[in-house]
Parts: C-alpha cells; sequence; structure tokens
C-alpha cells in the first residue's frame, strides 16, 4: 500500500459519513454504514500492518546492498549503506521496519543513479552482473508486493 | 462534506450553488444581458479539473439563446496543480476546423478572479464515453469497433498533422524540439513524481536510468493530446463526438501518443488497442493518414515512458489523499496498484511485455 493505515481509515470513515450514508434511503442500511464506522474507529488504536513481509523485504535489501557496497563501495561517489536491520530496536513497529524498508529502497534508488552515472566507466561484465542481481530483486520485491495485492475493481468504481 | 470541501472551514469552495452564482455573474458580464443557469451538475469524473455541466441562458439581438456547457476548473488541490487552462483552450480552438471531433470553447482564464481557480468554458457535446474495463459480453461488436477504430486513428492522424507554429499554441505550450522532446516529458513526469511525496521505489529508479539513457530523437514536433484513450472520447450511435481531456496537452513526439494507446492496461483484457484495433492496423491506418511511417521501436520507448507516467500518476494520487487535499477513495485505490504497473514496466524495459 502507498497510504498510511490512519489515513486510510480516517479516509474510509469520512467516505461512509461523507457520501454514503446521506444517499441511503434504507434505515437498516444507514444503521449498518454507522456500524462500518463504529468498527473502523475501533480499529485504528489497534491495527498495524503486517510485519513478515515487511522484514522478508528488508532482509533482502540488505543482501543487495551489501553486494554493491562489496563491488563498488570502494569507487568514489558510490552511496553507502547507512542502516541495517540490526539496528532495529527489540518491539520494533511494522511502522519502524516500514520505515527502514523506505530508507533502504532509496539506498537502493541511489545505487542504481549511480550505475546509470558510471556505466561507461565501469567493465561490460560487472555491470551485466550486478544488473543482474537488480533485475533479480526488483522482481521479487514487485511480485511480493503484488501478491498482496488484488486485482482492482476500476470497472465498478468508475461506472458505480 | 464533499471532495473538495476544505477541512480548515468545513466549506466547499466549489459547491454546485457556489459555481452557479459565479456563473451567472459572469456569463451575465459576457453575454452583456441576464443570464439564468438551469441545471448545474458536478460529475463525479477524474481526480484533477472539476468539471460541471449547466444550460446557460440569456436574450440578445438574436432572440433566446439556450446553450449546454462545460465548465472546467482547476483546483488549487489537483492531482497535477497548479493548473493553466490556457492549453487546452487554445489547442481545443485551434482544432476546432482540422477534422478533430472537438467541442466549441468560449473563454477560459488562468487567474483566479471568477472561481478561484483557472477554468474554461466549452460547448457540452452529446455521448458516451466508453470505459477501458468491460465485463465478458460487454465489448463492441466487430463492426461497431472497426467504425469507431477508424474514426480514433483518424482524428489522432490529425492531431499530430496540425501545424501548430503561428497559432496560440506555440505560446501556451513549452517549445520543444526532435533531441529533447523525451527529456522534457522525462523531467515533467519526474518532477511530479517527486511532488507526490511518495516514497522512492528501485523499480522507478531502473525505468528512468532506462528511459534517459534510450531517448529517441523525434520524427517531427506536433501536438500531443498526451492521454488519448478509450475513455476519452464521447461516442453516440458509433460516431465520436468529441476527443476530450486535453489537461496534458502539450507539444512533442508523436510517437508518445501512439504508445499511451498501445499501453496494455486500456485494451480491456482484448488484443486490441484501447479496446478498438490490433496494433499493426494502428501502425498501418496512423501512416497513411498521418504521412509518415511509424517507428515500432519509439512507440515501445513511449509505451515504457507512459507506463512511467501511469505510476506518476498513480503516486501523485496516492500522495493526495495522504495530504488530505481530497478524501476521494478512488486515490489510494490508484495507489494499491503500483506494485501492478511497477511489474509491468520492469518487463516492459526487458522486452518480455
Amino acid at each position: 500500500m502507498n497510504n498510511s493505515l490512519d489515513r486510510l481509515i480516517d479516509g474510509l470513515i469520512a467516505t461512509v459519513r461523507a457520501e454514503i450514508i446521506p444517499r441511503l434511503d434504507d434505515e437498516f442500511a444507514r444503521g449498518q454504514a454507522y456500524g462500518v464506522v463504529d468498527i473502523l474507529n475501533n480499529l485504528k488504536p489497534r491495527i498495524d500492518w503486517l510485519a513478515t513481509p515487511l522484514v522478508d523485504e528488508v532482509r533482502e535489501q540488505e543482501t543487495l546492498l551489501s553486494e554493491l557496497a562489496a563491488q563498488f563501495g570502494d569507487r568514489a561517489g558510490f552511496p553507502r549503506a547507512a542502516t541495517a536491520i540490526a539496528q532495529l530496536q527489540a518491539g520494533a513497529t511494522a511502522h519502524d521496519i516500514e520505515l527502514l524498508r523506505n530508507s533502504l529502497d532509496e539506498q537502493i534508488c541511489a545505487s542504481i543513479d549511480w550505475l546509470g552515472q558510471q556505466r561507461a566507466t565501469l567493465p561490460a561484465e560487472q555491470i551485466q552482473n550486478i544488473e543482474g542481481q537488480l533485475k533479480s530483486h526488483l522482481q521479487r520485491q514487485l511480485k511480493r508486493e503484488l501478491s498482496l495485492t488484488p486485482k482492482p475493481l476500476f470497472g465498478e468504481i468508475s461506472k458505480g | 462534506m464533499s471532495q473538495q470541501t476544505d477541512v480548515s472551514t468545513g466549506k466547499d469552495p466549489f459547491a454546485e450553488e457556489v459555481v452557479r452564482a459565479r456563473l451567472v455573474a459572469f456569463l451575465s458580464e459576457q453575454n452583456g444581458a441576464p443570464t439564468t443557469i438551469e441545471k448545474i451538475k458536478r460529475f463525479s469524473v477524474g481526480f484533477s479539473w472539476l468539471t460541471y455541466g449547466f444550460d446557460a441562458q440569456w436574450r440578445d439581438a438574436g432572440g433566446v439563446q439556450n446553450r449546454p456547457l462545460i465548465l472546467r476548473i482547476g483546483p488549487p488541490n489537483g492531482i497535477f496543480g497548479p493548473y493553466k487552462a490556457s492549453p487546452e483552450f487554445f489547442a481545443l480552438q485551434s482544432l476546432r476546423d482540422t477534422g478533430v471531433p472537438v467541442p466549441q470553447v468560449y473563454w477560459y482564464s488562468d487567474a483566479g478572479e471568477v472561481f478561484g481557480a483557472p477554468f474554461f468554458i466549452c460547448e457540452r457535446v452529446s455521448g458516451e464515453a466508453p470505459v477501458p474495463w468491460v465485463s465478458a459480453g460487454q465489448d463492441f461488436g466487430d463492426d461497431e469497433r472497426a467504425v469507431l477504430a477508424e474514426q480514433f486513428v483518424g482524428a489522432l492522424a490529425a492531431i499530430h498533422k496540425f501545424e501548430w507554429r503561428g497559432t496560440p499554441i506555440e505560446a501556451s505550450c513549452t517549445v520543444v524540439n526532435e533531441h529533447n522532446a523525451a527529456a522534457k516529458q522525462i523531467e515533467f513526469w519526474q518532477e511530479l513524481l517527486a511532488r507526490s511525496g511518495v516514497r522512492r521505489f528501485p523499480a522507478v529508479a531502473w525505468a528512468l536510468a532506462w528511459l534517459r539513457a534510450n531517448q529517441p530523437v523525434a520524427p517531427k514536433v506536433s501536438i500531443i493530446h498526451g492521454d488519448y484513450r478509450i475513455g476519452n472520447f464521447l461516442e453516440q450511435e458509433r460516431r465520436i463526438t468529441a476527443i476530450l481531456d486535453w489537461e496534458l496537452v502539450h507539444l512533442g513526439d508523436p510517437h508518445e501518443d501512439l504508445g499511451f494507446v498501445c499501453l496494455r492496461t486500456f485494451r480491456g483484457g482484448t488484443p486490441y488497442m484501447c479496446r478498438l484495433i490490433t496494433r499493426e492496423d494502428l501502425y498501418r491506418r496512423y501512416a497513411e493518414l498521418s504521412g509518415f511511417k511509424v517507428d515500432p521501436a519509439a512507440v515501445h520507448y513511449y509505451e515504457i515512458f507512459n507506463n512511467f507516467k501511469l505510476v506518476a500518476i498513480h503516486a501523485a494520487a496516492a500522495g493526495c489523499f495522504e495530504a488530505g487535499k481530497f478524501n476521494d477513495l478512488r486515490m489510494p485505490a490508484m495507489g494499491a496498484q503500483m506494485p501492478r504497473l511497477l511489474l509491468q514496466l520492469e518487463k516492459m524495459i526487458e522486452g518480455l511485455a
């Protein structure tokens, strides 16, 4: 997901209150809609994202960044990794892991930017090798995300 | 509370009753006669410009005038804001008599003195907009598809053939040349993506590196619609009555629009580009009508670019929602689908899709 859990719940509640309830003529349906608001209000202080996929992702990011650092770490201008999963405190929340994931993704992005700029100066074989690792990483990352993403209901959303 | 309600004041500056009062004052002044506004309705389409339909009536030397009109307002919180109305207005005005079905435009402003935001007013054209997403059995029949495809490709070729130099479009759009057309678009969308506030994705960095390294030279610089697809035209009795949604109009490489037409996301699960035409027939018929040969490699480049552009749009929607600028659940729903687009992008770069 690319929105925070709190904002999503606030948005769901606001939509049910402002856009759905005023348009419902049936008393029972209206009551059920208020029930949705009530449950969402109760869920908000109790839930967080699932941590397991985030931890899996962070471990893979660290492996990739270690490999990149081993190959290019002594090169001028190469962006150095600054964080690691070991830095997470015991009892870290999913939000803490999410922030770490985002930070490691920033570093991978910076490495890709650097590789793009240095491409002409690096041995072709080394480029090919690292690009292969990057591609594998991207595919795993995206497939993991996609496994958690149901097909969109854009047709229904656009037509009502 | 509506989607445009200001959270701090609880008021919607673009509510129908507010807009109606301003329309009455503005059109009465423009028409030099008291003008009434009836049947005003804000449509729930798009995430960007606000669209209102209404009937305006006034009396002049020719008698009672009754016009069905459309008002479009670019709100300050829209995903592509800040907006200007002039590029869309001048594109529609310039293309009016060129064979491209476009609504007649009447008034515009890039300032906020009338509605608090840029706006333009145009003719309300009859027709329905077929959507890209359909269920089994709801697709076009073969005859209908062929008839619509011919008009769809014909209008695109006419847009690209139009000589924009010396028209107001030249002053209202950023002028590019054959060598920097792709770079300017990459820059524009990269900036929008950065402004979205959404986190960085390695797949996007990967795509940007590829896009920068593989920019094609444009065969010519044309008007580019920027959002040319099924869903952005009106159709009535097998006739395309208007090409809509020109808010992304700019100058660039005509392959860019062709790449947009060919995006998988608009095929509705069919083998047809925009549910209308095979890729081979699109290239052939477009070349016949436009007078220049399509370069499949350049279309492929712009399919990748346009997929990146969709990623930026989805990110902007998620970012707008997160910032509380809109409370439209279509926006986080778009944000949630970014992995699908990013995987598609990665596969396209690999030549696997």
